[in-house]
């Protein structure tokens, strides 16, 4: 017999009721946590996911506003710029409006050369041989029974009309998830349809630069080059435009850092409660302990023991129930062009696990003061 | 005052104490529970504390085992002056020399007998095969070692006061102190129970020091001492 067996047998033994309903408490409160954490990570992801050495510039005015064709060629003669593709945003419908998913209009040879795209079916060739040929991604294809050679068809409104397009390739990204769940297709095949007006405009150019430390002057110079124009530009980082999207949920994040915060607090709240229970009714037992010859450290390491074990225990079973939970999660958040990162991952859920072992442990410690603290006759008073 | 003076009250004292006063303080009220006690108590005795309620046994018995400290005077046990030791010297003087047993057993029920018989035994350096031989002893010697498995739930009180018996004495302490250890039992329990304290003054050569109500129980003892009102009759 040891005291750490000691410790685990009151953990769990003592009042088996108590026990599993307090690990089940820290249990629901560690999947809640590891929720949260994991949708957080997700949302900040897609600009960690943003490769170092590509800049994006738009209008200055603002993301809505498009920026002529021409300023491509220009960039690409600004010193550092290895290659320049545009895409424009085309918000069209399959079906049905709750089938959101993203889809661009790209300029398909650059476009490959700048972004990371692997296919999974079909082929470049076939895609860059057909003006109405588009790819999409691997998520999207699972989603709707998509193959290759089947017909998209997409009704837009902001760009009139019904569109089809024939599926040449299913695709992902090497180091960008979202684009599992984006289609793409010609740019050229959007733009021969556009009254004149806007014909010849372009979403957003992404540039390509060959030294990443080079980029902020890149950018300045980007900029320089049309300032005072019709059109001013506003370029910046690959990742700082995708924080953009990130920071403008800023309240919805920090709602979510706020209240998985009050999740642990919860989390210790319920082990504390626990543990002061018990402590208290074994306050006789202590003082027996005491009186043999234990000293206050000794009862104090029982209780952060104790707390310690309840606490893993429900962190490391919410981590196992969270894993199901978050899998099914990310699936609905991807198919719903959401979030497309939202992944279990062991880190996190050590990690979850690791906060739920310390709160409990921290929780039992003003009872475990005050047991350790009580004085040994009146210890033993009390249960008489 | 002792009612009978045995042999053993010849050998130097284990137990002294000189002017001993405990008074406890509630709110602004004091209430003096021990009065200028003085006591020698010879190693080897085995000695009944009889008296009223709130005469002052238990907070003497205490005192003598060091779990709760004097408002002034003496004690001096085992070649100790406990009064002055601090809370961890303390406890470790108490784990050396100090065996106890309670009225309400006081067994950890989440422990099977044996294991409560040897957590005293934590406290030393003890192999575990060694705690585990001393804990056989001791069972043995209390006629429970087929008992050493079970709970406290699966015994009778008598048999968990005989368990805890076995825990006061496990560690070899000098003096054994026994608080209404037959309070909670019925006749033939309490019986066994005072055999066994006879037993381990007798055989073991422990000082017992046991604080009762009952009369029946006060015989098994050698010498007989009352308190009433905080002070030695």
């Amino acid at each position: 017999m040891t005291l750490t067996n000691l410790a685990v047998r009151n953990a769990f033994l003592r009042n088996p009721t108590r026990s599993v309903l307090t690990v089940l408490g820290v249990m629901v409160t560690a999947v809640a946590f590891l929720f949260l954490r994991t949708i957080l990570t997700a949302w900040y992801a897609s600009s960690e996911a943003s490769a170092a050495d590509r800049i994006v510039t738009r209008n200055a005015i603002s993301l809505t506003q498009s920026l002529p064709l021409s300023y491509g060629s220009r960039i690409a003669q600004v010193p550092g710029v290895t290659r320049v593709t545009w895409s424009n945003w085309f918000g069209g419908i399959y079906k049905d409006r709750r089938n959101f998913f993203a889809q661009f209009a790209i300029d398909a040879r650059s476009a490959l050369e700048v972004f990371d795209i692997r296919f999974v079916q079909g082929s470049e060739a076939d895609f860059l041989g057909d003006r109405n040929a588009c790819i999409v991604g691997k998520g999207l294809a699972e989603k709707f029974g998509w193959r290759v050679g089947d017909t998209v068809p997409l009704f837009s409104e902001i760009y009139p009309g019904d569109w089809k397009f024939r599926i040449a390739g299913i695709v992902e990204g090497t180091d960008d998830a979202s684009i599992a769940n984006t289609m793409y297709f010609h740019w050229a095949r959007l733009n021969e349809g556009l009254p004149d007006r806007i014909k010849d405009t372009v979403g957003v150019f992404t540039s390509k630069v060959s030294n990443a430390n080079d980029s902020p002057r890149v950018v300045r110079d980007i900029d320089a080059l049309f300032a005072n124009s019709d059109a001013e530009t506003h370029t910046e980082t690959e990742r700082a435009f995708r924080l953009q999207f990130v920071r403008g949920s800023s309240a919805i994040l920090t709602a979510l850092q706020i209240v998985s915060g009050v999740i642990l607090v919860i989390m210790a709240l319920i082990l504390g409660n626990a543990l002061a229970m018990g402590l208290r009714e074994r306050t006789g037992e202590v003082g027996v302990m005491r009186a043999i010859g234990f000293l206050p450290r000794h009862v104090r390491a029982l209780a952060f023991g104790e707390g310690a074990m309840l606490g893993a225990l429900g962190g490391v079973l919410g981590c196992l129930l969270a894993r199901p939970v978050l899998h099914a999660v990310g699936k609905f958040a991807a198919s719903i062009g959401f979030l497309s990162n939202v992944s279990y991952t062991v880190t996190t859920a050590l990690a979850t696990a690791a906060v739920a072992a310390i709160i409990g442990a921290a929780a039992s410690a003003l009872p475990a003061v005050q047991a350790a603290r009580m004085e040994i006759v009146n210890a033993l008073r009390r249960q008489e | 005052m002792a009612e009978t003076v045995p042999a053993a009250q010849l050998a130097r004292p284990i137990i002294e104490i000189r002017h001993l006063r405990k008074v406890y303080r509630r709110d602004r009220q004091e209430l003096t529970v021990l009065d200028g006690i003085d006591l020698d108590v010879p190693d080897g005795a085995f000695e009944a504390l009889m008296g009223p309620s709130g005469s002052g046994k238990t907070t003497l018995l205490n005192l003598i085992a060091g779990i709760d400290a004097p408002t002034s005077g003496s004690i001096r046990v085992a070649g100790v002056e406990i009064a002055n030791l601090s809370e961890t010297s303390r406890a470790d003087w108490r784990a050396h020399n100090i065996g106890f047993i309670f009225q309400f057993y006081n067994l950890l029920p989440v422990l099977t007998a044996a294991e409560n018989v040897e957590l005293p035994l934590l406290l030393t350096r003890l192999s575990r095969a060694e705690r585990r031989r001393r804990v056989e002893v001791a069972l043995k010697l209390v006629g429970l070692l087929d008992r050493m498995h079970h709970t406290p739930r699966q015994l009778s009180g008598g048999q968990q006061q005989r368990v805890a018996i076995a825990r006061a004495f496990v560690a070899d302490p000098k003096i054994i102190v026994a608080d209404e250890p037959t309070g909670d039992l019925d006749r033939r329990s309490a019986e066994e129970v005072l055999a066994l304290l006879r037993t381990l003054n007798e055989t073991l050569g422990k000082t017992v020091l046991m604080v009762t109500h009952d009369p029946h129980a006060a015989e098994a003892a050698k010498v007989r001492r009352r308190l009433d009102k905080g002070q030695l009759t």
